[in-house]
């Protein structure tokens, strides 16, 4: 009876799938079914800051795995200060993001660890970034006694970027601005995408407290009752450097053209007035837009 | 036999579903970690040369005993001080006693640092002090000695007899905040003459 029940539910999904499948092959539609992320350490290189006496030697190792670096210090004393300058890359073929940092010190006491903090950082395919984990050896610690130390640095997957819509980016400050909703992009990194627009761009500009500069952008996007093609134009060209800003442009291209050729070019309609141009860049940006 | 095939294409559904869902979660932790030995800062009295009577003798300590008159009032100790640490040093000497009256006089010379000692600078020395001495302690590297030549004169024609002066000599090796100390206790007695 079981198998009777099974049986169907399982010809159905597989047959799902294969129809999908074979959709997507037929329309050329990629499926890129190797996904890897992965990230090592290439490079750790000590040093430290004697320079007259040679008393203490820190030694580093990176293990055969190469996501662990091994450091061994001897003959340490108050003062002595141990650097470690390290390069992580990634191997993967999608984009890694930092998510966070662990320094597990049980002698706090003996023993000061500081270490380039990476989080929020995004590493690309093949990107190396650099750090540098400092040692320094305080005033209680022990002779002839051993410490130990360890510091966690967690990445994941970062999920493939595409480029939103209008709509999505005016959902992401509604919420702020006491609109129903719900924002996927939290209130400082929205900020700072503003921020970094007002310096980069030549039509945008957005000043005064976090909530004035979000209900300027809102308003951009939101359009007036009767927009007029700018106002379009306008509302495009700010989803479009949200996109670039973000990240969810990069490796697109919409009619042969990158979210920054759109962006001069939409620019530079509106700076000079060129008032015929201004349907054929609000199509550009929309086109780009809706790639995702 | 429909119930195996049936189980196993359900259980390879199953693992590609896990497979997909622990790439969504895909997570790494990139580790350093570090062992550390901390130095040893430590010296160790490895030989002593005097007339006195030694009562106790320790890696750290020596205590000598004897006595002085007018006609033998100086005493000569040397002694050898090895580095026995991991980090190099400085010595410093210090002397307290129980004269108030600054009846006692003293000299100190320094030898080495050696890796091998000279015997004309040790037991084998034509004269005290030996040649060469010098007035302050160099700094000491590990595993190398230093030999000190100390001279008191006791000023006997200031001191009664049946007068017992103490005198603790100290050398302290010094690394940073780290020490270690050799005291030499001295227990001298004014003989009559």
């Amino acid at each position: 009876m079981k198998t009777k029940i099974l049986a169907p539910i399982i010809l159905a999904i597989t047959a799902l799938s294969l129809i999908g499948y074979s959709y997507s092959c037929w329309n050329g539609i990629h499926i890129d079914c190797y996904c890897k992320c992965d990230l090592i350490f290439t490079k750790a290189t000590p040093w430290d800051n004697e320079i007259e006496k040679d008393v203490a030697t820190t030694t580093t190792q990176i293990t055969c795995d190469k996501d662990t670096i091994i450091v061994k210090i001897t003959n340490a004393y108050p003062c002595y200060t141990a650097y470690i300058n390290y390069t992580i890359k990634n191997i993967g073929n999608r984009p890694v993001q930092f998510t966070s940092l662990t320094i597990i010190n049980p002698n706090p006491e003996a023993l000061e660890i500081t270490t380039t903090n990476h989080t929020g950082t995004v590493l690309g395919p093949c990107q190396t970034t650099t750090g540098k984990t400092t040692v320094h050896i305080l005033q209680p610690a022990k002779q002839n006694w051993q410490y130990q130390f360890e510091i966690r640095i967690c990445a994941k997957c970062k999920p493939k970027a595409y480029p939103r819509t209008i709509g999505f980016w005016k959902n992401q400050f509604a919420p702020y601005l006491g609109k129903p909703g719900n924002p996927q992009i939290d209130r400082e990194t929205l900020e700072n995408y503003l921020n970094q627009i007002s310096s980069q761009s030549q039509v945008f500009e957005f000043t005064g407290t976090w909530k004035q500069k979000f209900q300027q952008a809102y308003n951009i996007l939101e359009m007036p009752k009767r927009p007029t093609m700018l106002d379009k134009l306008k509302a495009q060209l700010l989803a479009l450097w949200l996109n670039q800003v973000a990240g969810y442009a990069e490796g697109y291209t919409y009619k042969g053209m990158t979210a920054p050729e759109i962006i001069q070019g939409s620019e530079n309609a509106i700076l000079n007035g060129l008032t015929n141009q201004y349907e054929y860049w609000k199509n550009m940006c929309e086109g780009f837009n809706n790639l995702g | 036999m429909h119930k195996k095939i049936l189980t196993t294409f359900t259980l390879l559904l199953f693992t590609m579903a896990i497979t997909g869902y622990a790439y969504t979660r895909w997570q790494e932790t990139l580790q350093i970690q570090g062992t550390l030995n901390l130095a040893k800062v430590q010296i160790t009295l490895q030989a002593h040369n005097t007339t006195l009577t030694t009562t106790e003798q320790t890696s750290h300590t020596l205590h000598l005993k004897g006595t002085v008159n007018s006609s033998n009032k100086t005493i000569w100790t040397g002694i050898i001080i090895n580095n026995t640490g991991t980090t190099p040093v400085t010595i410093q000497q210090t002397i307290q006693t129980n004269d108030t009256q600054n009846r006692i006089q003293n000299q100190t010379f320094y030898y080495g640092p050696y890796t091998t000692i000279p015997t004309n600078k040790w037991d084998n020395s034509p004269t005290l002090p030996p040649q060469d001495g010098a007035q302050t302690p160099p700094e000491l590297p590990t595993q190398q000695t230093l030999i000190v030549w100390l001279n008191i004169t006791m000023l006997t024609e200031l001191i009664p007899a049946g007068t017992t002066i103490e005198i603790t000599v100290s050398y302290t090796a010094t690394f940073q905040a780290w020490t270690d100390t050799i005291t030499i206790k001295y227990t001298i007695t004014r003989t009559p003459g």
